[in-house]
């Protein structure tokens, strides 16, 4: 009857992002007031931190810095903006680290960890950052784009969050809003990171004896285009299915004004893993982690590596914990799908 | 006819039971007066936070005739809070909207109603609450069956300790006097040995009539034998089958059980720990570098082969230290022991408390088999054995229900204290009750490696030792210690409960195991009994492979005990049979090996079984094990049931099963 | 004999009255528990919806210090319930940011030593980052616990003698029946069936084998003596 049973959603996603640790194990040094490490005087310098951002500041970065006054944790931060061109961090790098000479570096978004970072991959003399540790957020599969080898640990001296809810937890609470035996999803087939989810979206549904009618966007060449996209939602609903899925696929958010419509017009709920979904696509409900909060998360893992002096290679890249629900009433109204009473207690609700 | 304790025991079981029943209504009425209103205000605070809800949803715009998952938050609601009986959604206009849970039983029982409104106001309905009167008295109902099993075990308990405080003098006259009604009672007419001490003058009337009667039989058959008169003679012994004449009862060797008190309680304070001892481990071992089923297993399986390993050294060294000695030394290792567990800080530490305690309890059991040897000899030493294993039984039947109330109500380190507390109390009362100079009687039991060596060699043991007597070992100690308290912790089940369960074993015992070593005898099969006991047990525990519930563990337990009380005592007499067909030296090689390979079976059991249990499960380690059993029985059957024909009885072998535990 | 019996009744009178009144208590304890737990469940459930609301804003990026709506949220979960003697949210050192009670305000909670309910406010990390406590007037539990207590023991004191007392009367009772068995058991006559229907066999049989023919039930053997012959004309008098 409240945002803990989201939690409990989480908790038992398996939530990759986890392997390698205790759950709560994180939350404990905060709880026992530990975590707020020795304030004040035992700190004599300040920290300095970088921040690399790509379109200026956003909620991450409030949550980021947000965290370290909460905890008293004096830090000297420099930010600067690469105005959406991960091309700008080279020249950056090279003016700012022998001036401000950071103890670790933030970067917001793929492109800025790859370019501070590289691909763990990449030979040890490339000309990436090495001995400074950075910590990302914001990136939605570090694995994939070959930041980290695997999550439980980069390798290297690399952590971060991760904004993506786990897909078991998204099915989940599509269940909980209206229960399924079939549920469409489109994705652009070129995205590996779409591929991973509509994998993990069927051995979620093997587990509830659901079936996953999975759709790929018409192909020209090796692109994905939008072509017949209102077809593939309107027979995804003639072959029955209770939900259509719309994951974090880089593509098709260039074209949810495309699908929302055409979804609602056919009478398919729609379940969104990005909250600009149902801001502007006219999703009826989705499952989004919280910026501020993937913020604060990225700073709990600097804490670790500054305070504790952890090695970032023994830090786990981690999503959160708990996720917002956010329901669209006006689409919950114009589709007659209503959200069962008990999630009113944790939801938010845009009328 | 019933004796004056049995008597006793049944009407003191009435009496508690009504005065609880009449404690239980009591504490109803007490509930009702206090307890209900303040449920009812919770109801309102649980309605009208679910009214606010439902507002809610009308605020963010859901017609409230389309409201979704109602029903189901209203069963939320009552999972959380059962001493609601109904919950329900009313519409304005009285059409029931939404409900979770039946409240038609409840005629008059108090109900909460809080409005729902709109947000301009308008009542659209009502959530009502109704109120389940007898929660709480069902919570009162639990805590008083707990109660009457306390009630019930400690009268055990007294009965035992009445032994201990009326003294041997005073209790021995009305045990006199009870013996010779009972032997009556069911047409006996042997001669009761012992000295009626201070009842006298009460069995003395009764001692001279059967006195002369033996006495004319006795004149009668030396006639008879003088005429060389077959037929008579024949008439005669049957004669005496039926009615006993001519035999001498024996009465319970005193000295040799002085020591059943101490050991009683002794026995008692290990049992209190069984029915938590696994979750304790695995407490402290907390998120450590172990598998909570490998931190449960450690500890019991580290006592038992400490226990078995130490049985034959031990036995040396309480014959040299002296029994008392021996008994008090050990009581007082065990009691360190029992203390260091209740506040060990670290796993570690645990598993060395246990294992001290372990020790001395071999010691402890080795001095007091020694001192029950030492005091009695022929037939006595059966029926001393018999009071001896008596103690222990009854030991294990009281101690884990009492050990998971304590455990239960005020904590297992407070139970480990009570522990630590009874073996002190055994060590005083052995001070007092043990003879200080030992006197050996008969040959002495030191047993050594090349005694074990020898009686390996034994035609037909090896296959009775590893086909049945260690399976069935290994499946009783698995079973028991370790797969059926975690998984009925798994289940849910307090530490009082899983005590009750751990009952269920010793109960099945103390009653089958007379009646089928009685069995064994008459139909002089003794290698079937052990096979078919194997059987019954190992397939009560394949039985989980169907459905691991509660009713399939008790399916087991059940097996367990009725298997075991079918071959136990035939075992014990295949096995006294082999020595005996040895002879000399090699016989008590050849029990010392027996003993050695069962106590290896107690600590194997717990150890595979904890690893079976983390890596396949609960229901196919039980399955597996039940398999391994009956596999064990099938290589004896096949072995060839090579029972050395002799008359030794399991009926008085039964008495020798001294060591289940 | 009389001696043993009385101690070993005393002994059982004992344990049944101990019996009696363990669970008495116990009973007492189960119903204070369950009494404080329908109480602190109610106070539970406001401390739970403020919590909630924090949560909420936490998520959004509203630092708990920062969330001053939260005073008129416990100002009023505080009104609704009398018994409330205050709520506070205080952070996750326990200093009381928002309280009902403005006298509370920056003291550390935990200090005050009074009876607290608390329910954690946790972020999207999962840490706790403050606890919403209530505090609620301890004379309710005390009131329940009195009143409770005088109605078990006007229950259990009259159990505990009765259990005592019949627990007496059937141990002498029983005594009695064993004094009488003893006593019949003296002469064969009134021996119990079993005993006489083994006693017939061995007559028949010692007779047919003596080869003698003893006339009627005179006891066995030479020993009809004194007491055995006073046996039955005992036994008959007594019934």
């Amino acid at each position: 009857m409240d945002r803990r049973s989201l939690l409990a959603l989480g908790l038992g996603a398996g939530a990759v992002g986890l392997a390698g640790r205790l759950p709560g194990a994180h939350g404990q040094p905060a709880a026992s007031g530990q975590a707020a490490p020795a304030p004040g005087a035992a700190q004599a310098q300040p920290f300095r931190i970088l921040m690399l951002t790509f379109r200026g500041d956003t909620d991450v970065e409030r949550g980021f810095r947000d965290y370290f006054a909460a905890n008293e944790i004096k830090v000297e931060f420099l930010t600067r903006d690469v105005e959406r061109d991960a091309g700008r961090v080279k020249p950056i790098l090279a003016e700012v680290l022998p001036t401000f000479k950071p103890n670790l570096i933030y970067t917001y978004g793929t492109p800025n960890t790859l370019a501070v970072a590289g691909p763990y991959d990449a030979p040890p003399d490339s000309p990436y950052v090495h001995d400074i540790p950075v910590v990302f957020a914001l990136v939605a599969a570090p694995v994939q784009v070959k930041i980290a080898p695997s999550l439980a640990s980069s390798g290297r001296n690399v952590t971060g969050a991760v904004h993506v809810v786990p897909t078991d937890v998204q099915m989940r609470a599509m269940q909980s809003y209206k229960p399924f035996r079939k549920v469409g999803v489109i994705y652009s087939p070129n995205e590996r990171n779409s591929v991973a989810i509509i994998e993990e979206m069927k051995a979620f549904g093997a587990g509830i004896d659901a079936t996953v009618i999975a759709q790929p966007l018409t192909m020209v060449g090796n692109r994905p285009t939008g072509d017949g996209v209102e077809d593939f939602v309107r027979n995804l609903k003639a072959q029955g299915a209770d939900w259509l899925y719309l994951p974090a696929d880089t593509f098709l958010a260039t074209i949810f004004d495309r699908v929302g419509p055409a979804a609602l017009a056919a009478g398919l709920p729609t379940f969104g893993a990005t909250e600009f979904f149902l801001r502007e696509g006219l999703g009826l409900v989705g499952l989004v982690s919280r910026y501020y909060s993937v913020g604060q998360l990225a700073a709990s893992k600097a804490v670790e590596i500054l305070v504790q002096r952890v090695p970032p290679r023994d830090i786990p890249i981690e999503t959160l914990r708990r996720f917002a629900l956010i329901i669209n009433m006006n689409i919950a109204k114009q589709l007659g799908v209503y959200p069962p009473i008990a999630m009113l207690n944790y939801a938010e609700v845009i009328t | 006819m019933i004796g004056l304790r049995g008597g006793i025991t049944i009407a003191i079981v009435l009496i508690l039971c009504s005065a609880l029943a009449f404690i239980g209504w009591g504490a109803e009425r007490a509930a009702q007066r206090t307890i209900a209103p303040e449920i009812l205000a919770k109801a309102n605070t649980v309605a009208r936070s679910a009214a606010d809800l439902l507002g809610r949803a009308g605020t963010v715009g859901v017609p409230f005739d389309r409201l979704v998952g109602v029903s189901d938050y209203f069963q939320n609601l009552r999972a959380a809070n059962p001493e609601f009986a109904q919950i329900s959604l009313v519409s304005a206009a009285g059409a029931e909207l939404a409900r979770a849970g039946d409240a038609a039983g409840f005629a008059d029982a108090p109900q909460a109603r809080i409005p729902v409104a709109d947000p301009s106001g308008r009542r659209l309905g009502d959530v009502v609450i109704v109120v389940d009167p007898t929660a709480v008295t069902a919570q009162v109902g639990a805590v008083l069956v707990d109660v009457a099993f306390i009630g019930i075990v400690s009268l055990l308990v007294a009965l035992e300790l009445v032994a201990l405080v009326v003294g041997s003098r005073g209790i021995g006259a009305l045990m006199a006097v009870e013996r010779r009604l009972k032997a009556l009672g069911r047409g006996v007419l042997a001669r009761q040995e012992g000295n009626p001490g201070a009842a006298g003058t009460l069995v003395g009337p009764i001692d001279r009539q059967v006195n002369a009667l033996a006495e004319r039989h006795a004149e009668i058959r030396a006639a008879a034998e003088a005429r060389g008169d077959a037929a008579a003679l024949a008439r005669l012994g049957d004669l005496e089958t039926r009615t006993g004449l001519g035999r001498v009862q024996a009465a319970e060797s005193e000295a040799a059980i002085a020591v059943r008190p101490a050991l009683f309680l002794f026995m008692l304070a290990e049992e209190l720990t069984r029915p938590f001892l696994p979750r304790f481990a695995q407490t402290i071992a907390g998120s450590g570098a172990f598998s909570p089923d490998f931190a449960a297993s450690l500890p019991i399986v580290a006592f038992m082969a400490v226990v078995a390993l130490c049985q034959v050294p031990f036995a040396g060294i309480s014959e040299r230290l002296g029994r008392r000695p021996g008994f008090v030394i050990g009581a007082l290792l065990a009691a360190t022991g029992y203390g260091l567990s209740a506040v060990s800080p670290s796993y570690g530490l645990f598993v060395g408390a246990r294992v001290a305690t372990a020790v001395g309890y071999a010691l402890v059991f080795v001095s007091s088999q020694g001192h029950v040897v030492d005091f009695s000899a022929g037939a006595a030493r059966s029926a001393a054995l018999a009071v001896f294993v008596r103690a222990i039984m009854v030991a294990s039947l009281c101690g884990p229900p009492i050990g998971g109330v304590i455990a239960d109500r005020l904590g297992a380190p407070s139970a480990f204290m009570a522990s630590a507390g009874l073996a002190l109390v055994a060590l005083v009362v052995a001070l007092l009750t043990l003879p200080k100079t030992v006197r050996r009687a008969g040959a002495g039991a030191g047993v050594g490696l090349a005694d074990l060596k020898g009686a390996a060699r034994a035609p037909g043991l090896m296959a009775l030792l590893f086909g049945c007597a260690f399976p069935a070992k290994f499946l009783f100690a698995a079973l028991c210690f370790l797969l059926v308290p975690l998984e009925l912790q798994r289940l849910g089940y307090s530490s009082a409960a899983i005590g009750r369960f751990q009952m269920i074993y010793p109960i099945i015992m103390v009653l089958a195991v007379p009646f089928f070593a009685a069995m064994a005898d008459r139909f002089d099969a003794r290698g079937s009994f052990v096979v078919a006991g194997a059987v019954v047990s190992g397939f009560g525990a394949m039985a989980m492979v169907l459905n691991p519930s509660i009713a399939f563990i008790v399916v087991a337990l059940v097996a367990l005990g009725y298997g075991q009380a079918m071959s136990i005592a035939s075992q014990s007499a295949l096995v006294a049979d082999t020595a005996a067909a040895l002879g000399g030296g090699r016989a008590a090689g050849v029990l010392g090996l027996f003993r050695l390979v069962e106590r290896s079976g107690n600590a194997a059991g717990p150890a595979s079984a904890g690893f079976l249990m983390a890596t396949i499960g609960f229901a196919a380690a039980t399955t597996l094990i039940g398999t391994v059993v009956v596999a064990g029985a099938a290589l004896f059957a096949l072995s060839g049931l090579r029972t050395a024909h002799h008359p030794r009885r399991a009926s008085s072998a039964a008495a020798s099963e001294g060591s289940s535990a | 004999m009389a001696r043993t019996t009385l101690g070993l009744i005393a002994v059982f009178a004992l344990i049944a009255a101990a019996c009696v009144a363990f669970g008495a208590y116990f009973s007492y304890v189960t119903l204070l528990n369950a009494h404080r737990s329908v109480i602190e469940a109610r106070f539970g459930i406001a401390a739970e919806r403020v919590a909630d609301v924090a949560e909420q804003a936490a998520s959004l990026g509203i630092a708990l210090p920062a969330q001053s709506t939260l005073t008129s949220l416990l100002d009023r979960e505080a009104r609704v319930e009398p018994a409330i003697r205050s709520m506070d949210l205080a952070d996750e050192r326990g200093i009381v940011l928002f309280s009902s009670d403005p006298a509370r305000l920056g003291i550390a909670e935990a200090q005050d030593g009074g009876r607290g309910l608390t329910r954690p406010v946790r972020n999207d990390l999962n840490e706790v980052v403050g606890h919403v406590v209530v505090r609620y007037d301890p004379q309710i539990l005390a009131a329940g616990a009195a009143a409770l207590g005088n109605d078990l023991k006007v229950i259990a004191l009259p159990a505990l003698i009765g259990a005592g007392v019949a627990t007496i009367v059937i141990g002498l009772l029983l005594a009695a029946l064993l004094r009488r068995a003893v006593r019949r058991a003296a002469d064969p006559g009134a021996w119990p069936p079993a005993a006489r229907a083994a006693l017939a066999a061995a007559e028949r049989v010692h007779n047919e084998v003596a080869g003698k023919s003893r006339s009627g039930k005179s006891p066995p053997g030479k020993s009809p003596s004194g007491k055995s012959a006073r046996g039955p004309a005992e036994s008959r008098r007594r019934a």
